[in-house]
């Protein structure tokens, strides 16, 4: 499949040229630059020139995997197209160049195996490529005279490489003994000898056993120009940190590395009066760097000592010279001085009687000044002077560890006396100002056992007394419903009221007559006489008084009595009116048997009307 | 005579077991406390266990043990248990913060479309009242329902227009506290919940290994049981993902 007819030509792999051919006039070409001797700081490009007629499209080739090579960027492309005449002919020719960056890995032979470039559906695959890499060079400008020809410049130009040879980075740690917690300052700068078009880092190390603040530089602003061995170089300060050791030992700070493009010279005066040359990319590291650092004695370490190195001054101030009790005063204790401050505690204030001081908040910080290794912070505290009278605040005290004497120090600052006033209001004792922050969560301790364990009960719905009582409102709804109307309707209606009555009225009546049986013969008449008047006269709803027998007996025989019984009515209440006039008539046997038939009377008008 | 003394006999006989068994299980209990005091999680956790087997159905007991499980770094077993505690004192704020707190440590997290916003609050509401008295206040509405149906039907003037407007005051409390009531009771005890015990467990698509598996609940989640099959359980979760897991894979609340 594929259609790769390579033509290599010896003198092409000599110097790193391999050239694929097509039968269409499609060349391949794949070379590695710099030409001459690569050094592990060199960037490496592999170009990839396709040629030809006319260029159909090209499919961007898969890299295959190199030997101490890595892939930095790319491919960047280029295309460019050349005429011919020849015999009275026009001939045309394109050309697309492919550049990928690569990165050597370590000294020793690189080599780029074969890869396949797909150019308009046919496949050219390129030769192996070898080269050899070798160790390239880093650090400062070299130890006297000329800089030499440095390894690590690209030195594909000749002669040339030489001038780029006085491009290197140096790296400057402003101590290289200092204390535990002392700041010190951190310079990478470039020094190159030839103008500078772009620089790109590639390798940042991390500071292990150091705190690290980085400081902005302005390149142009901050450009020098130095003399180095007789050659003037363009100083450009590329990074700057402040570093704060956080323990105590030996550190070692790795090389710092970094791409920079330069302008190369050129020797055509054409090109040098029209400011025309050639950029070269350089890989460039700096030196390993080495610090000591030294503990801090324990032997006279104040109390207040939180970890400040280096050379400060205090100054504390209260925003008011009076104040009212309960009323608040801010005092503010700003430290500054050269040093790092970043992981440095407030000063301490004491705390006097009926004042209450809050903890206090920090309220400015900031670094840098013109030694860049200065440091200000500013704390303040709330202060409630509960009673009236003088405040007398103690200044707050602050201790460092001074490097230039090897010894703690302790500052003050005296702090003018405050007058509490006696205010109108009255102090708040109880509220604390700023939020309670909870430092740790944990489940909430046991339950203590008060009472006996619980065992299994039912809930309520399948409790006997909860159904009972769900239910009782449906049984009782009606019969409430009726009784209320019957009440309702004794209270409005006289006549129903008093025949519903009638019996029971009549019942009691006898029942009195009853006991009145051995007594007056006219009273027990007259009461079961009247028991049976009363009873009728109540179910007719009519008056009692002067009701006749007849009109007794119409009244029966309306509510549809039956004859014999309105006779027994009769019978019985003529027996009773004979009584009460012949007082001596009526036996006690015969009272008892009166009352009995007044009864049965009354029960059977009952049931009949 | 005889029966009446071997009844009285049998009587005392219950009554000493039961106070027995009540005085021991109050020993162990506290006995459990003094372990869990001394750091000693295992000692407490067992011994809050054995006070389950007597029968007790006590909060303080399902909590007590879910602690111990916390401390033992169970969360599975602490959050089960806390769950049980929950469904009995749903009010109890150490219980509350505890479960929230164990549910805090739990891999998964699956957010419950219900437990935010107005609808928590009522639920906060609910729990606050407590299942017991807000049925009764449901059967007090009832009654008072009855009551004033019963009033206004056996007078001569029936319903006036502020009888009316009472009985509709109350018809609707009623249904409130009748609703209320019911979804407190569904979302604690009607709803059968499990949590998962095991450090993990595939939720596969059906009752068996052969099949398909879902997704993945971890120790500490909870879970609605939807069925059940011998070995096995359908279970769903808030966000409706629902599969089958091993039913020894999660404990019941």
């Amino acid at each position: 499949m594929t259609r790769a007819r390579a033509t290599v030509a010896a003198l092409a792999l000599a110097s790193g040229l391999s050239i694929a051919q097509g039968a269409d006039d499609v060349r391949v070409t794949a070379s590695v630059l710099p030409r001459g001797a690569i050094s592990e700081t060199t960037q490496v490009r592999l170009v990839i020139t396709i040629e030809g007629n006319s260029i159909p499209e090209v499919s961007s080739p898969r890299l295959p995997a190199m030997t101490n090579l890595t892939i930095a960027g790319g491919p960047q492309t280029s295309r460019s197209s050349s005429y011919a005449f020849e015999n009275g002919r026009v001939s045309a020719s394109s050309s697309l160049i492919l550049t990928y960056f690569l990165t050597p890995k370590a000294p020793g032979t690189a080599e780029i195996p074969p890869f396949d470039v797909t150019v308009g559906g046919t496949t050219y695959r390129t030769q192996a490529l070898h080269f050899q890499i070798a160790a390239g060079r880093s650090g400062p400008a070299p130890p006297g005279g000329r800089a030499p020809a440095v390894p690590g410049a690209d030195e594909d130009e000749g002669a040339e490489g030489a001038d780029l040879a006085d491009v290197f980075l140096q790296s400057r740690l402003s101590a290289t003994s200092v204390w535990s917690g002392q700041a010190l300052m951190l310079e990478v700068t470039l020094y190159a000898a030839t103008p500078v078009s772009a620089f790109a880092w590639t390798d940042v190390p991390s500071l292990p056993g150091l705190w690290a603040e980085e400081i902005p530089v302005d390149l142009e602003r901050e450009r020098q120009i130095v003399t180095m061995n007789g050659r003037q170089y363009a100083a450009y300060p590329v990074a700057r940190k402040t570093l704060v050791p956080t323990g105590a030992g030996a550190l070692s700070i790795e090389p710092y590395s970094a791409q920079i493009q330069v302008r190369r010279a050129t020797r055509d005066p054409f090109g040098a009066f029209f400011s025309l040359g050639r950029f070269a990319t350089l890989t460039r590291k700096t030196n390993r760097l080495k610090l000591d650092v030294k503990p801090l004695p324990e032997v006279g370490r104040p109390p207040e000592f939180s970890g400040a190195v280096g050379s400060y001054k205090m100054n504390v101030t209260a925003d008011r010279a009076s104040v009212n009790a309960g009323d608040a005063v801010a005092v503010r204790a700003t430290v500054e001085g050269t040093g790092s401050l970043q992981a440095v505690g407030p000063p301490k204030l004491a705390v006097p009687p009926d004042v209450k001081i809050y903890e206090p908040k920090l309220v400015e910080e900031s670094s840098g000044g013109p030694q860049r290794l200065g440091s200000r912070k500013t704390w303040e505290w709330v202060v409630v002077p509960l009673a009236p009278g003088t405040l007398r605040l103690a200044s707050p005290a602050f201790a460092y560890f001074d490097p230039a004497a090897g010894s703690y120090r302790e500052l003050r600052d005296d702090l003018a006396e405050i007058a509490v006033l006696r205010g109108a209001a009255t102090p708040d004792l109880g509220i604390a100002r700023g939020e309670i922050q909870t430092t740790a969560k944990d489940i909430a301790f046991l339950k203590a056992l008060r009472g006996s364990l619980r065992t299994s009960t039912p809930p309520i719905q399948r409790t006997g007394w909860f159904v009972t009582l769900a239910v009782l409102p449906l049984v009782l709804m009606p019969a409430g419903i009726l009784l209320g109307r019957r009440r309702e309707r004794y209270l409005s209606d006289h006549g129903f009221a008093r025949a519903r009555r009638a019996a029971r009225k009549a019942a009691r009546r006898l029942d009195r007559a009853a006991a009145m049986a051995g007594q007056s013969s006219t009273a027990f008449h007259e009461e079961v006489a009247g028991a049976l008047v009363d009873y009728v006269a109540d179910r007719a709803n009519r008056s009692a008084a002067g009701l006749t027998y007849d009109q007794l007996d119409e009244v029966l025989a309306t509510k549809g009595v039956a004859p014999d019984l309105r006779r027994r009515y009769r019978a019985c209440l003529e027996s009773c009116d004979f009584a009460r006039y012949v007082p001596d008539a009526g036996r006690p046997a015969a009272r008892t048997d009166l009352v009995t038939e007044a009864r049965a009377i009354v029960r059977a008008l009952e049931d009949v009307a | 005579m005889n029966r009446t003394a071997l009844s009285a006999f049998g009587l005392i006989a219950v009554l000493c077991a039961t106070a027995a068994r009540a005085d021991s299980a109050e020993a162990a209990f506290e006995q459990a406390c003094h372990a869990y005091d001394q750091g000693k999680w295992d000692e407490a956790a067992e011994g809050f266990r054995g006070v389950l087997r007597y029968g007790f159905e006590d909060p303080r007991l399902e909590y007590n043990l879910a602690n111990s499980e916390y401390k033992r770094g169970r969360m599975g077993e602490a959050i089960l248990h806390y769950e049980r505690a929950h469904r009995m004192a749903p009010s109890d704020p150490d219980i509350v913060a505890n479960l929230a707190l164990a549910r805090s440590r739990i891999r998964d997290v699956i957010e419950d479309p219900d437990a935010a916003g107005a609808l928590a609050g009522w639920r906060r509401i609910q729990d606050r009242i407590g299942m017991t008295a807000q049925a009764v206040i449901a059967l007090a509405g009832f009654w008072g329902l009855a009551g004033i149906v019963t009033w206004c039907a056996s007078r001569r003037g029936g319903f006036t227009p502020a009888w009316g407007w009472a009985l509709c005051a109350v018809l609707v409390a009623t249904i409130l506290a009748t609703t209320s009531w019911h979804a407190t009771w569904t979302r604690l005890q009607g709803t059968p919940r499990a949590v998962v015990l095991h450090p993990s467990a595939e939720a596969l698509a059906g009752p068996g290994l052969n099949n398909t598996s879902q997704f993945t609940v971890h120790e500490g989640t909870t879970v609605e049981i939807r069925a059940e099959r011998p070995g096995w359980l359908q279970v769903s979760l808030p966000n409706g993902a629902t599969g089958w897991i091993p039913s020894d894979a999660a404990g019941r609340i």
